[in-house]
């Protein structure tokens, strides 16, 4: 089994794309692990639909912790993976702990996972430049030599598509893969490129 | 990985921000890397360096000439500070010029960049550090370019042995930036028996055993600066670029005035003005004034004195929020001056 991590900022959309993956990958079902950051754990079975009316919603740090869904890609991608969607990473929320104790859980998980597929909010983009934050994840990702997956999520929103394109002009360091996890449109894509870089030796 | 076990540590425990836990992650695992100039822009204030980054084209060659007003921007936009800027200039083309020659297959031989920045608080010493830092790593001097502030506290420990511990973890995190002592002098306070003296001593061998990718900055008090590098014989060689930071002229302090009014929206009334220059020119002479700090609190108290008087009249106006009148100051000046604008107590 590919760990897996799904990093990002808060609220760009990792949740969500962790449950679309699944959905695309033909689960009914989505077993989730909450894993809380002061160790408890929680298990729940949901459907999918009942996953998303649960666990995403538009305010951020919905994730506190890190869940776990595990996707069972083996018709598709030819590996079962387990996703691990964690705590948004964001400098302002420092102060409180129990989202401080997730991020460190997510930095774990950064170090530790076999692949990371980075998240962002294409709305945020500046010039088509990731932020601080961002550009830190991916440098890290690279430098880590794993699996990286770059998402452009939110491409649905207006000025997201060109924000995308402007990025692609500016940075060679990823090629980013654009979706809506929303619409569920693009996530076919990313489907295709997680079945490339997932091969079994 | 273990040495990457403490960092997350400290991002749970609330001693690091994401970012510099980041930055340090990203550090453990580019140490064997080569030292170059991508991405290694976003150290420091990092909306300067956005401008930075767009200005300069990403994968083409990295031309130290061409870039040069734009990184040495926002040090020039600092007010006063002439001596410091020459200096700095001299440094930058110094390191261009050896950046070129290497690019030319001459021999470029590193050069010690440890430094002291001498002057009195508030004088801006933090803040060209801060600068300081991007520019070198963009100069492919430092492999990073963060800046760790770090004072005698951080350094010396509780029991013997534990001050060569602190010291020694502290300049690993600095590995590859810029390790910026504050109040320097500080470390030799303390007599023979102080641990201050072992801090100096494992400072002084790790900086020789990490020549060449990390700068050591002390800072401190001209007067107590030379003392302290009169105590130990190798010391002051080991920093042979000592930049003084000289006090702002009262031009200066009213330019720093403005910029602060401008940065916050605020506006003088005519008469405001001359308040505050007297102000400045009487605190000018206090024998522990603190430049820029003091500037600093004295407007931040007046536009408290604002809010109180704006609250208390009716419908206040866009114009009424945002002029200071010289009254907002001179109450000021009755006011018995507080510990918090003057710098600490002189050694």
């Amino acid at each position: 089994m590919r760990q897996c991590l799904v990093i990002g900022r808060p609220n760009v959309g990792k949740t969500l794309l962790c449950l679309r993956l699944a959905q695309a990958c033909g689960l009914k079902w989505a077993f989730i692990m909450h894993e809380l950051p002061d160790g408890a754990v929680r298990e729940r079975v949901l459907t999918i639909r009942e996953a998303m009316a649960i666990l995403v919603s538009a305010t951020r740090y919905t994730t506190v912790g890190i869940q776990t869904v595990g996707v069972g890609m083996s018709a598709s991608i030819g590996q079962r993976m387990v996703l691990h969607d964690s705590t948004g990473l964001c400098e302002d929320s420092h102060d409180d702990e129990l989202i401080r104790k997730g991020m460190a859980r997510t930095l774990t998980l950064m170090v530790q996972s076999e692949q990371i597929i980075h998240v962002v909010d294409a709305t945020t983009l500046e010039k088509g430049v990731l932020s601080a934050i961002d550009n830190l994840i991916l440098d890290v990702s690279r430098a880590r030599n794993v699996p990286y997956t770059l998402v452009f999520n939110k491409i649905d929103a207006p000025g997201a598509i060109r924000q995308t394109e402007l990025y692609r002009k500016n940075d060679r360091r990823a090629r980013p893969v654009a979706l809506s996890a929303l619409h569920g449109q693009g996530i076919d894509d990313m489907q295709r490129v997680l079945s490339r870089t997932n091969v079994v030796n | 990985m273990q040495k990457t076990e403490p960092i997350i540590d400290q991002l749970a425990r609330g001693h690091l921000s994401v970012q510099s836990s980041l930055e340090q992650l990203r550090q453990v695992y580019r140490q064997d890397a080569p030292r170059g100039r991508t991405g290694l822009l976003r150290f420091g204030a990092p909306e300067q360096i956005e401008n930075i980054l767009a200005a300069s084209p990403q994968s083409s060659e990295f031309d130290p000439i061409a870039a040069k007003e734009t990184l040495l921007r926002p040090l020039r936009d600092l007010i006063g500070l002439r001596e410091v800027k020459k200096i700095i200039d001299e440094l930058y083309a110094y390191l261009a010029v050896q950046t070129l020659r290497r690019r030319m297959g001459l021999r470029a031989d590193g050069t010690v960049l440890h430094m002291i920045f001498a002057g009195r608080p508030g004088t801006g010493k933090t803040t060209v550090a801060r600068i300081l830092g991007p520019i070198f790593a963009t100069l492919g001097v430092l492999a990073q370019g963060h800046v760790v502030e770090v004072e005698r506290a951080d350094l010396v420990g509780e029991y013997v042995g534990h001050t060569a511990q602190k010291t020694r973890s502290l300049l690993d995190r600095a590995m590859g930036g810029v390790l910026f002592v504050d109040e320097a002098y500080a470390l030799a306070r303390g007599g023979d028996k102080d641990f201050g003296r072992e801090a100096i001593d494992t400072l002084v061998k790790g900086m020789e055993d990490r020549s060449g990718n990390l700068i050591v900055i002390l800072a401190g008090y001209e007067n107590e600066m030379s003392y302290f590098l009169s105590l130990n014989p190798g010391l002051s060689s080991r920093f042979p670029i000592q930049i003084p930071f000289p006090d702002f002229s009262e031009g200066e302090l009213l330019q720093i005035a403005s910029r602060l009014l401008d940065e916050r929206q605020y506006r003088l009334s005519s008469d405001a003005l001359s308040t505050l220059r007297q102000i400045l020119r009487h605190e000018r002479w206090g024998t522990d004034f603190g430049n820029g700090r003091t500037v600093r609190n004295v407007i931040e108290r007046a536009m408290r004195r604002q809010a109180l008087r704006v609250i208390g009249c009716t419908q206040p106006t866009r114009q009424d929020v945002m002029t200071l009148f010289a009254a907002d100051f001179r109450e000021e000046a009755e006011h018995a001056p507080m510990s918090g604008d003057r710098s600490p107590q002189r050694w």
